[in-house]
């Protein structure tokens, strides 16, 4: 016990404290000042010899060494009085931010080796280096504990000082040298990397063991340069003769590529060939040929080669303002910037990189002039266009649903199919082409551009004015396409156009990993690519995966050589690890207790929740994952998709409810009219008592309908919010009355709200329909749950580019993956398979793909992909 | 409470355990802890065929007091006292929640086993059975699985008591606490939270106690130890100040004496009564 003075020090705080001692803020009564006290736990250190020691330790006088002052003994109690640092430990950095980029890791080891070099000159050893001991004020780092080990520890176990996961082999017979401090950093400088500690285990048996075999090259990430990966290797071989002989070589062996240096370095520039890229990487990535196209399977580096595609272009001599990079997300572009930010270390404003819709925007603000739009444009939500859309129908007096146009609109600008050439009824495509113009001009009267206009105005600019193409073509000199396989026709002619006569391309694809046909993805670009750039084109092959194991790849190309419109890839791996484990549990309930029990043991072994990912084929399959994560404290995060609020079934029964629990004239009147135009707002302009007057109306339809809606708001308040919905469903005949549109889609989308509504009732203690509306307005405004923390649960199409050491597939059965809706025609099939591919190929290290035998009580079978994938 | 008069004297630091000391006025009752009565055998403790009550078999001269949160441990599965009670000699059922979820086989007698459960598990006793007037067995058995899985611990049958017993060695520290003269209680603060306090209507009954909840709260700071963070919002003075201005309502008593309860925002507390005076007295971080 330290009671509040310790000496004449104040205590003011505990700041910290290892095994064996504690830290605690204290302020020196006599001078005022805040110092760090550190107070051994056991009972009296070796005074004699530690004030000898704390003697020559004040001398240590480094920036990146925390200073001793003195020793203080209070009842019994030793305590040493060091520097006060005001900031966090790197441990908690690790927690927080690990991985941490290149650049960030390597000005934290430069610190830490001078820090070393220096003692190390004096004779001192550290012996406990680790997270812990180094201490973070702004960007500067202190190590603490210099030599201290060896006392605080005790008697007991002078003979081995230090913790386990950053001893030395020879530490642990209890052995010191400086190479044993150059081991400790090189599992800091691996874990600053990683966020990992290589050697952790359940016990100390373990952790011995794994600090004996060492670390394997294939134990660090593939993303990690080479210099660093061999410099880690050097500084933590189990023989101490073989490691660096000082910090700072080991530190000027670190950098040696990188950041600020290319990540590969080609003959010719008078540099020894060196790179972090695969030979087959390195032969992509140097293509001479004018139209390139690199193809490989999940984790095989293709996003690698791309930055290294940059930085070749920028070694030899092409500016970096006439590069067009092209992403197909946000996310994807905000990852590239962040990487090629990294390699180059500078600032990336000036590349030309974004999305489609990003590029073409920044195309349009100089050159919209040139297609009508004189004073500059703003870009309209959808919600709006889709309002308009019902305006121009309502005045036109067409009846048809609005959100139909607007597809029909969107596909005849995305595929470049002109309304009059597209396969619909006569009648249907006399009022499009109406309806389109119509839509167009209001458009371009107000300024507005919506969002399928930016790309489609872009690509007729620059088809139709030579001028601002001929621009571009001399700007961009290559353009490099990430996601190649998910472009759509537009874009792709957006592409050719820019591409001009001397543009050269360099694009990224995978036809196997194309999930977005639904949206105008394009995957026979990869096949035809060939067909397309005849002459002066090659197609590269990334074979070598670095992310999957033999056993998860195997797999994963048995499900997808299934697929007949593919074209044929070799993938491989030198991971031998890798498990495939299918299980079938009793109900959806077992499934996820099984995931929480695999999830609770693997963080009992060490595992961080962030390497947990759940992936299921919709998000509502998720939610009673996050109901049990969220019982057992487990850390998540789920990401819906704000999308599902704006599909027009939900518009339609959302507001049914809202009329429900609050009724208005408008909404009254539409769903009075359900799409028939039976009264019009004219009609009840000015009356108040407008359900009155409907209930009297001379149409009986209109009276039927009125009556029927007015006795329900009467109940409403009674109603649970589920049976709303189904009431809802039936009147609406939601599930009959949206043209083209399976039933099957409906269905499921509707599917989803009404398992939203009944999970709600079971658990909510306010079942009305009110609360259910704000439930879900809460729900869907914040799109992402809680943090990014977590075990992650994602839908298959979100977790495209991701990555986990386990992923578990759940609900692998037929109807919920394969989808009900997509086994209408091949295409749709194939299509869904590939998201099955994608969604196996998360994994790193174990795959769970788990189904359940029954739901709602009804036995189901297990999905086919899962059959397929193995073979049975 | 507002004529509560507690004083709050200087902390000690049991590392990251802030302990405050609490004085009051000394009192004089003729109590046994549970611990003493059952080593010389003038207590039972005994199945009832229902997990969540177990028979008193009381047959000792003095008054039983049971600490809310005292473990027992054995028969059918591991249990912990629902609430805190005084009781005469005779036969009484009492309400008990299950402390080891995975065991549903043994005998029919239990023995205390020493701990007391750490201030998370007491805190969710107390909120549900002031709320809901019945405490969730569920939110327990999660809380003792979720502080195990944080800590690393193996049970096989998921017992709260293995908490204790893995952790020993770690919590020996948290014992190294030595009381000032004339205190009969505490605050308990972490390096990240206000824990709770106790206090008692002796001294010499404080330090009955004294060790048992220095382990108890030692297994709560010691999670708080592995974590970095903000540092606790409220001091000792608010917590005082919250105990004076509850609202705290009659509950029912199992034996004699009166218990009152109450919840407020940050804090769930718990007062037993005799002939007025306060024999224990519990607040605890909700």
């Amino acid at each position: 016990m330290i009671s509040q003075k310790f000496g004449r020090f104040l205590i003011k705080e505990w700041l910290g404290g290892g095994r064996f001692a504690d830290v605690y803020l204290a302020e020196d009564s006599l001078i005022g000042k805040e110092f760090a006290i550190k107070i051994a736990r056991g009972g009296e250190a070796n005074l004699p010899n530690l004030i000898e020691e704390v003697k020559l330790l004040s001398e240590l006088l480094h920036p990146n060494i925390v200073r001793f002052f003195t020793v203080e003994k209070h009842q019994g109690r030793t305590g040493i009085v060091l520097e006060y640092i005001n900031g966090p430990s790197l441990r908690r950095i690790i927690k927080e931010k690990a991985p941490l980029n290149i650049a960030v890791v390597s000005s934290f080891l430069k610190q830490i080796c001078s820090a070393v070099d220096y003692a190390h000159s004096r004779m001192i050893l550290h012996r406990d280096l680790k997270p812990e001991n180094i201490l973070v004020e702004g960007n500067k780092l202190k190590i603490t504990d210099f030599g201290l080990a060896f006392f605080l520890e005790g008697e007991m176990t002078r003979s081995v000082a230090g913790t386990p996961p950053y001893m030395a082999p020879e530490a642990w017979r209890g052995k010191y040298y400086k190479e044993s401090d150059i081991f400790s950093m090189g599992v800091v400088a691996y874990e600053l990397l990683t966020g990992l500690n290589p050697f952790f285990a359940d016990s100390i048996e373990e952790t011995m063991r794994n600090v004996k075999k060492g670390i394997r090259l294939r134990d660090i990430p593939p993303y990690i340069p080479e210099s660093e990966k061999e410099a880690i290797l050097r500084a933590t071989a189990s023989d101490f003769r073989k490691r660096y002989g000082s910090a700072s070589e080991f530190f000027s062996d670190f950098i040696k590529e990188s950041p600020g240096q290319s990540i590969i370095t080609l003959k010719g520039k008078g540099k020894k060939k060196r790179s972090n890229l695969s030979e087959e990487q390195k032969e992509a990535v140097s293509s001479p040929f004018k139209y390139t196209l690199v193809i490989g399977g999940p984790g095989t580096g293709k996003s690698q080669s791309l930055i290294g595609r940059l930085i070749y272009l920028i070694d030899n001599g092409v500016d970096p303002e006439g590069i067009l990079i092209t992403t197909f997300t946000n996310k994807g572009k905000e990852d590239l910037e962040e990487r090629i930010s990294r390699y180059l270390r500078e600032d990336v404003s000036h590349i030309w990189l974004g999305t489609f819709h990003q590029i073409s925007t920044k195309i349009l603000e100089s050159s919209s002039h040139f297609i009508g739009y004189s004073q500059g444009f703003s870009v309209i939500p959808s919600g709006i266009a889709q309002k308009t859309i019902d305006v121009i129908l309502r005045n036109k007096k067409i009846n048809y649903p609005s959100s139909e146009f607007l597809r029909l609109i969107s596909f005849s600008k995305s595929s470049l199919i002109p309304p009059e050439k597209m396969e619909i009824g006569e009648q249907k495509k006399k009022a499009l082409i109406d309806i389109m113009r119509a839509y167009q001009e209001w458009k371009r009267q107000n300024g507005y551009m919506d969002y399928d206009d930016v790309i489609h105005l872009t690509y007729k600019l620059l088809k139709e004015n030579s001028l601002v193409r001929e621009d571009y073509n001399r700007l961009f000199t290559d353009i490099i396409v990430d996601e190649f396989q998910d472009l759509n026709k537009v874009q792709f002619e957006i592409i050719k156009l820019l591409l001009g006569r001397s543009g050269k391309l360099f694009a990224t694809g995978d036809d196997d990993q194309s999930i977005y046909q639904w949206r105008g993805g394009k995957p026979e670009l990869v096949r035809t690519f060939k067909k397309v750039f005849k002459e002066n084109s090659r197609i590269y092959y990334l074979t070598r995966s670095f992310r999957l194991g033999e056993e998860i790849i195997a797999p994963a190309l048995n499900l997808i050589s299934r697929n007949r419109d593919r074209l044929e890839k070799v993938m491989w791996s030198e991971e031998k690890g890798g498990k495939v484990q299918i299980e079938g549990l009793a109900t959806r309930n077992e499934e996820a207790e099984f995931v929480l029990s695999k999830i609770a043991s693997g963080a009992a072994r060490g595992r961080s929740f962030n390497e947990f990912a759940i992936i299921a084929r919709y998000n509502y399959l998720l939610r009673n994952y996050y109901s049990v994560l969220k019982q057992n404290s487990i850390p998540f995060s789920v990401m819906f998709n704000k999308n599902f609020m704006r599909k027009r079934e939900i518009e339609v029964l959302i507001n049914f409810l809202k009329l429900l629990s609050r009724p208005t004239k408008l909404p009254f009147i539409f769903f009075v009219n359900l799409g028939d135009h039976l009264i019009s707002r004219e009609e009840l302009k000015g009356k108040r008592n407008y359900i009155e007057l409907l209930k009297r109306h001379p149409n009986k339809v209109v009276r039927e309908r009125a009556l029927f809606l007015s006795s329900l708001i009467k109940r409403a308040s009674s109603l649970k919010s589920s049976i709303a919905l189904k009431i809802g469903v039936e009147y609406t005949g939601l599930l009959k009355s949206v043209p083209n549109r399976s039933f099957f889609v409906k269905s499921e989308i509707i599917g989803e709200l009404m398992d939203l509504a009944i999970d709600f009732d079971e658990r909510s203690r306010k079942k009305d329909i009110k609360s259910f509306l704000s439930y879900i307005d809460l729900l869907f405004s914040k799109g992402f749950i809680k943090s990014e923390e977590g075990v992650k649960l994602i839908s298959a199409h979100s977790s495209k580019g991701l990555e986990f050491p386990v992923v578990f597939i759940v609900d692998a059965y037929e109807g919920a993956f394969p989808a009900f809706s997509t086994y209408m025609t091949r295409k749709r099939m194939e299509e869904e398979r590939r998201l099955f591919y994608v969604a196996m190929t998360r994994a790193t290290e174990k795959l769970y793909i788990i189904f359940p035998k029954t739901e709602k009580r009804t036995s189901v079978e297990i999905s086919r992909f899962v059959r397929e994938a193995l073979g049975i | 409470m507002e004529d509560f008069d507690i004083k709050i004297g200087k902390p000690s630091y049991l590392s990251n355990l802030i302990i405050y000391p609490a004085f009051g006025d000394e009192n004089s009752l003729a109590l046994v802890t549970l611990e003493e009565s059952h080593n010389r055998g003038g207590t039972r403790i005994l199945e009832t065929g229902v997990v969540e009550e177990l028979e008193i078999d009381h047959s000792d001269g003095d008054l039983l007091f049971i600490h809310e949160g005292e473990e027992i441990i054995g028969a059918r599965q591991n249990r912990i006292f629902a609430t805190s009670m005084i009781l005469p000699m005779g036969r009484k059922r009492v309400p008990v929640l299950c402390a080891e979820e995975g065991r549903w086989k043994g005998g029919q007698e239990l023995a205390p086993s020493g701990y007391i459960a750490y201030p998370r598990v007491r805190s969710i006793i107390s909120r549900t059975i002031t709320i809901k007037k019945k405490p969730s067995q569920n939110e327990v058995w999660r809380e003792i699985k979720r502080k195990q899985t944080t800590m690393r611990v193996s049970s096989k049958t998921r017992a709260m008591t293995e908490s204790f017993s893995a952790k020993e060695e770690e919590l020996s520290f948290y014992r190294e606490y030595f009381p000032e003269r004339e205190q009969i209680g505490f605050l308990a603060f972490t390096n990240l939270r206000f824990l709770g306090g106790e206090l008692f209507f002796s001294t010499d009954f404080f330090q009955k106690f004294l060790n048992k909840l220095l382990v108890s709260y030692g297994l709560d700071a010691l999670e708080d130890r592995m974590r970095e963070g903000e540092k606790p919002q409220s001091r000792p003075e608010e917590v005082i100040e919250a105990v004076r201005k509850a609202r705290l309502r009659e509950a029912e008593t199992y034996g004699v004496g009166e218990e009152m309860r109450g919840v407020t925002k940050k804090f769930v507390l718990r007062l037993l009564l005799l002939t007025g005076v306060i024999v224990h007295l519990s607040v605890l971080s909700r």
